[in-house]
């Protein structure tokens, strides 16, 4: 889907050698994929490099380096050559986090801004394990500005959207947790393919209490599944949130041939 | 779904270039689909499609507008007609009945009435038509009615009759809040976005919710089927609060337009139908621009 567009990648799936663009809307979209790609590299022991005003909380504050974004670009190559270097010969991997939101609201400063993103790009493309977010506050510069900016990036990074997916045993279901629509589908049409290969014929349950938004093809999903186990017994929708069951209603249970109501949702 | 349904699509052109563009790959469509395919129309435009379609018109059947539309009850019955005679096959038209400028309002309301009577007459002969109307030559009393009588309509200009409400209108740039997406990872902001500034216009949580599953579907819709650049626009305008999905695939006519109820969420058409059900109104817009499907709540 999307294939045509620009390359976009949620946080989780950047990987060594990606030098990604996030012109971000507000502080919680910053603060997500940030959060998100810094921890991360902790999880993982990695380098992390943060170029401009980037505050974070780290783990292990010993594998942070902190520099600012308007030194002086030669001696700022050197700084972060020399960083990538150690991290290399320590065997490990560099996060590189710049917002360089400053640069753009300087008078002239998109030379000096392309320089600075240039000399990411030769670093990370340089062959050692970098990987690099550019940050831009999105309403500090003017769309041309911001145009030619992101032009410097192969991709663009978006926050990861959030759904979780567990086995239940008691009953033999799924527990959906977060927000699914079509970013997730396929990863839902795995688990339940897998499950209901392994399912002894009984009904499977699918516990949606902690699903804060459905869409529409993933009703659909659910349908099909169904259908194709005919003697499989039904999904069961157990402890389905009022806000979801309104939508589900709105359709109609009819609609859904396969997919039961269960137990209701412990808030009414 | 156990019969299929009627699509009945109007096209409002203005010159023979808009017209040739939507209904030449509508008739070569059904050409090579198998359908029984009619072009019925004023005799310069029939010359003008033979000639646009090549060896592809060859398996079509042309007549002649003036001798077709003659009395409403007469032209139901030839319709009635071509598709008994056809069945199984489907039958495509594309039909344009000459609006003569000084015919009075109650002759012209005898011909809108009649393209309401095709949608109940043929609702299940899973029959395609695409009516046509010349912008410049037909009054806007008549595309008034005509843009009420289709289930989907193809304007290449700008709507020059607009309603009283706003959800028919265009809005003042100035007044809209845009969010280009590319993706689906992109969907969840998306939501947030509109349901924002859903919740400062004052609609409550459930409604909300309904605008923000309609959203999301159709925002789907314009990732799998429409092409960059995307972008949805929320804007208010009084008690109404708008919100349109843009993109710059060509409408397919014929695609579901969501109207009928399907037999179950398997079917094609089950999306729209649904989005239909969960906001107040749903305005599909097309021409050779893009799409916009503009969603509508009132507070």
């Amino acid at each position: 889907m999307g294939s045509r567009g620009p390359l976009c990648r949620p946080v989780s799936e950047l990987k060594p050698g990606d030098h990604a663009w996030l012109a971000y809307r507000d502080e919680d979209e910053r603060r997500r994929v940030t959060e998100a790609f810094i921890a991360a590299g902790s999880a993982s022991g990695d380098r992390i490099i943060l170029l401009g005003d980037v505050r974070v909380e780290t783990t292990g504050e010993d594998r942070t380096t902190s520099l600012p974004w308007d030194a002086e670009p030669s001696a700022l190559e050197r700084t972060l050559t020399a960083e990538v270097a150690a991290a290399d010969r320590a065997g490990r991997s560099v996060r590189l986090v710049a917002d360089l939101t400053g640069a753009l609201r300087e008078p002239d400063g998109l030379p000096s801004l392309l320089e600075r993103e240039r000399l990411i790009a030769r670093l990370v493309g340089a062959g050692s394990a970098v990987t690099a977010i550019c940050r831009f506050d999105r309403r500090a510069g003017a769309p041309d500005l911001l145009a030619a900016v992101r032009a410097e990036h192969a991709m663009r990074v978006v926050a990861d959207p959030v759904l979780r997916i567990d086995r239940t045993r008691d009953p033999t279901g799924l527990a959906l947790g977060g927000e699914l629509d079509a970013s997730r589908h396929a990863e839902l049409h795995r688990e339940l393919s897998s499950l209901l290969a392994c399912s002894d014929g009984g009904p499977v349950h699918l516990d949606l209490a902690e699903l804060e938004f459905i869409d529409l093809g993933a009703l659909g999903l659910l349908t099909a599944a169904a259908a194709r186990h005919p003697r499989r017994g039904p999904l069961v929708l157990d402890r389905v949130p009022e806000r979801l069951r309104a939508i589900i209603e709105a359709v109609g249970w009819d609609k859904l041939p396969g997919l039961r109501p269960g137990v209701p949702h412990p808030g009414g | 779904m156990t019969e299929p349904a009627l699509e009945h699509g109007a096209l409002v052109y203005g010159g023979l270039a808009e017209y040739l563009a939507a209904l030449v790959p509508f008739l070569r469509e059904g050409v090579e689909a198998g359908d029984a395919v009619f072009a019925v129309a004023p005799a310069a435009r029939l010359e003008a499609l033979r000639e646009a379609l090549g060896r592809a018109g060859d398996r079509i059947t042309y007549l002649e507008a003036e001798a077709f539309y003659r009395c409403p009850a007469q032209t139901l019955r030839d319709y009635d007609r071509l598709v008994r005679a056809h069945a199984p096959r489907r039958v495509r038209v594309a039909g344009e009945r000459p609006w003569p400028a000084e015919e009075p309002w109650a002759r012209a309301a005898e011909w809108t009435r009649c393209e309401s009577l095709i949608n109940t007459v043929f609702a299940r002969s899973g029959a395609r038509a695409m009516c046509a109307y010349d912008r410049d030559a037909v009054n806007a009393r008549v595309l008034r009615e005509a843009r009420r009588a289709h289930l989907w309509v193809i304007d290449g200009g700008a709507p020059e009759d607009v309603a009283a409400s706003g959800a028919d209108r265009r809005p003042s740039p100035l007044d809209v809040d845009r969010l280009p997406f590319e993706s689906a990872f992109e969907l969840y902001q998306v939501r947030r976005f509109v349901t924002a500034r859903a919740s400062r216009h004052g609609l409550d949580a459930a409604r909300l919710a309904a605008l923000e599953t309609a959203v999301t579907e159709v925002a789907t819709n314009a990732l799998k089927h429409g092409a960059a650049p995307r972008e949805v626009r929320v804007w208010s305008h009084g008690e109404e609060f708008l919100c349109e999905v843009g993109d710059h695939g060509r409408w397919r006519p014929g695609a579901p337009t969501g109207l009928l109820p399907p037999g179950s969420a398997l079917d094609s058409g089950f999306g729209l139908w649904t989005v239909r059900l969960l906001v107040d109104a749903v305005r599909v817009h097309a021409d050779r621009a893009g799409t916009r499907v503009r969603l509508v709540m009132r507070r």
